[in-house]
């Protein structure tokens, strides 16, 4: 099975301390570029924020595309009723 | 030497310039692509107002396509050669979401847009009403 996850590259930015807290962003970027540096593609997301408080706690918060989720509720429920209505209008045997 | 080969000399030399020319080009270009992967593309520098620091974060696409190619042929007399390249690429980004930093904590606040939202609708309905269309069609007949 061919390994794909050397296409994924997640990378954490520099940290950034606001107050008592110190936070740390974190990206995950696909990059294939089949051609030998003749091009390829680079899709580039946001995944997560690393806060590290002063007592040394440290919690992830996931970064959540509300857009893309919600697409993807409209079109899930967009195939659920074309399932249904061909249930629904599927011919009957005389 | 003669009159005719520092005149070939010279369009060699020019052929040398302008391919390094397209080189750097090239090179710069892959350098910037590659660069969307970094961090930097994806969460703005921080924006401090009063005691609260604002990141956005935004979801980038990069796609870049290149070519070359060179071709001869011809009969004894005529020698034609010739080369080429092109290129071309587009990039796509939106926003995804703010994380808000204050003493108090650290919240992410989800950036929506509606007009995607709407897009995805108008599609799914007009992708129902095709498919219902189509089956009404074959109850007809």
């Amino acid at each position: 099975m061919p390994d794909f996850s050397s296409l994924f590259i997640t990378q954490e930015g520099e940290p950034l301390k606001v107050g008592d807290q110190t936070i740390t962003v974190v990206s995950r970027a696909l990059r294939w570029m089949p051609m030998l540096g003749f091009g390829g593609v680079v899709w580039n997301r946001p995944v997560a924020v690393k806060i590290r408080t002063a007592s040394g706690v440290e919690h992830v918060l996931p970064v959540v595309d509300e857009t893309r989720r919600r697409q993807a509720m409209i079109v899930a429920l967009g195939l659920a009723c074309a399932v249904l209505l061909s249930l629904f209008f599927r011919p009957r045997r005389a | 030497m003669t009159e005719e080969q520092p005149e070939e000399v010279k369009k060699a030399e020019d052929k040398g310039e302008f391919a390094s020319v397209s080189v750097d080009t090239l090179q710069s270009t892959m350098e910037s692509f590659i660069a969307t992967a970094n961090t930097s593309a994806v969460f703005s520098k921080p924006v401090q107002h009063g005691d609260t620091t604002i990141i956005t974060c935004s979801e980038v696409v990069a796609v870049l396509g290149f070519g070359v190619g060179e071709g001869g042929g011809g009969d004894k007399e005529s020698n034609g050669h010739g080369s080429g390249g092109g290129g071309g690429g587009r990039t796509f980004a939106r926003p995804v979401a703010a994380i808000v930093a204050s003493p108090s904590g650290v919240s992410i606040q989800p950036i929506m847009d509606p007009a995607k939202l709407a897009l995805a609708a108008l599609t799914t309905l007009g992708f129902m009403f095709a498919m219902m269309g189509r089956m009404s069609r074959g109850r007809i007949r």
